[in-house]
């Protein structure tokens, strides 16, 4: 495969950084979830998550 | 005997959240595997051309995710819509991320086919990095101490002014045709096909799901946020109609 | 909400630190970064329209051009290419064509990974009034003058389809008739 370097490069910055903005979310929206009570979650229903 | 515990789910995840992240996982596995092994090489930039397959996804993304922002923007500056600032503010820093994944694949992309990593002479290339700074601009602005409503306002109108360079950077390449290194639309020329067509469509569509997902969890983040702020002044104005009520009582 | 964060809520406060000149500066800074966005897509816009010339225009504006530096673009001519060294230095001379009217170049160092006939080239060099001394390159220009390159970047098209072949699809462009007929 020609210009394989690039296509990493490329590729991996692309999947890296959306990776770690997917983690990154997921864990603030923890930190943030623990200090919010329950109730004042609106998103969260009985069939969604209990 | 005690009651067990109840487990309340904490964090900013759902059910639709996890069908949608799931379907992004199988999604960019597909991608990898289409767009390294079955999708043909071009014929004249042979495999670097597996680059459009993050490159323009990344690209209408941006666009998609910055023009929600922009709506968001005017739609505070309308109705002052608590909920559409936010969704302004979540889209703008999603927009930030493909905006820069679009400038640096397209900066690796061109250095073997164009001969060049960055161009400040072309259009598409110069207003899309005007866009990133604006959209980063916009991000500081929402970073900014002050009131609320000062911070969302002043945040919308660089929003909106964002915006207008979206039309500008997608119709560039048409308008200078003559005049920008930057090639012109393939899709909208028609000049995709078969796998090559199949695979950065289905980009288009992953990218559009985490999108979605992203977007999902950084409205309900922000919404959390707002929620603390609130939890934290209610409490604090509690706490000191308390005091003052003490005070009062016992002089 | 948990314990710990209505302590921390209802912790007494430390007054707010009076604005300092630094964060003062903060709002400035990003103010004037936004504004020289701006002020840049303005400049780009007005100024991208003169990105490089064509060759023909080039041609055409050689006496106001001089010997200044500028951007040049066009089509190289397959028949017409050769590379050497001078002074141990590569060195590619072809002729390239736009409008129908033709430019003799002289590339000092590499060609262009992707450098090939046929496909456009943008060059960044300057007018030399003389005839290219290269062994074994007969421009189709042909004028005594000759483009000094020591910058090139190949600007290909958005055409991924590969059935259509792409010799075939050059073949219909219209330079491609003019080139036939130069190389002929």
């Amino acid at each position: 495969m020609t210009h394989l370097g690039y296509l990493l490069a490329g590729w991996g910055v692309t999947l890296g950084a959306l990776g770690i903005y997917a983690f990154r979310l997921a864990v603030r929206g923890r930190t943030l979830a623990a200090r919010v009570p329950v109730e004042r979650r609106r998103w969260m229903t009985a069939e969604d998550d209990s | 005997m005690t009651n067990p515990p109840i487990d309340l789910p904490a964090h900013t995840g759902s059910r639709t959240t996890r069908l949608l992240g799931a379907a992004v996982l199988v999604g960019v596995v597909t991608m990898v595997l289409l767009g390294f092994f079955v999708a043909p090489e071009d014929d004249l930039m042979a495999d670097s051309v597996r680059m459009i397959f993050v490159h323009v996804p990344s690209a209408i993304l941006t666009y998609v995710a910055l023009s929600v922002t922009a709506v968001g923007s005017v739609m505070w500056l309308w109705k002052r819509s608590v909920w559409w600032d936010i969704v302004a503010h979540s889209s703008a820093e999603i927009g930030v991320i493909f905006c820069g994944l679009t400038l640096i694949t397209g900066s690796i992309w061109g250095r073997p086919t164009w001969n060049t990593y960055w161009e400040w002479g072309d259009v598409r290339l110069v207003t899309t990095l005007i866009l990133f700074v604006l959209m980063v601009g916009y991000l500081a602005v929402r970073s900014m101490d002050g009131d609320e409503s000062a911070v969302a306002t002043r945040a919308s109108v660089v929003g909106i002014i964002a915006a207008v360079n979206i039309p500008i950077i997608n119709r560039s390449v048409e308008w200078w045709a003559e005049r920008t290194l930057h090639q012109q639309s393939s899709i909208t020329d028609g000049k995709l096909e078969d796998w090559t067509l199949f695979t950065m469509f289905l980009g288009i569509v992953v990218w559009g799901v985490f999108y979605t997902w992203a977007m999902t969890h950084r409205f309900r983040i922000a919404w959390l946020e707002r929620e603390l702020r609130d939890g934290d002044l209610d409490e604090a104005i509690a706490a000191r109609r308390a005091e003052a009520a003490t005070s009062g009582g016992a002089s | 909400m948990s314990d710990t964060v209505a302590d921390d809520s209802l912790a007494p406060h430390e007054p707010r630190p009076a604005r300092t000149r630094r964060r003062k500066a903060v709002p400035a800074l990003i103010a004037l970064v936004m504004v020289g966005a701006v002020v840049g897509l303005v400049w780009n816009l007005a100024s991208g329209s003169l990105f490089f010339y064509n060759a023909d225009e080039a041609v055409e504006r050689r006496d106001e051009l001089g010997d200044e530096r500028f951007t040049l673009q066009g089509l190289p001519i397959g028949c017409s290419i050769v590379e050497g060294f001078q002074d141990d230095l590569p060195i590619v001379a072809f002729s390239i064509m736009h409008g129908g009217v033709s430019a003799d170049i002289v590339h000092f160092g590499d060609p262009a990974e992707l450098f090939e006939p046929d496909v456009p080239v943008v060059l960044d060099g300057a007018w030399v009034q003389s005839d290219p001394d290269v062994d074994g390159f007969d421009g189709l220009a042909d004028d005594g003058w000759y483009f000094a390159s020591d910058r090139m970047r190949v600007k290909h098209d958005n055409d991924y389809i590969n059935d259509d072949g792409y010799e075939d699809r050059l073949a219909e462009s219209a330079e491609q008739a003019v080139v036939a007929e130069a190389c002929a």
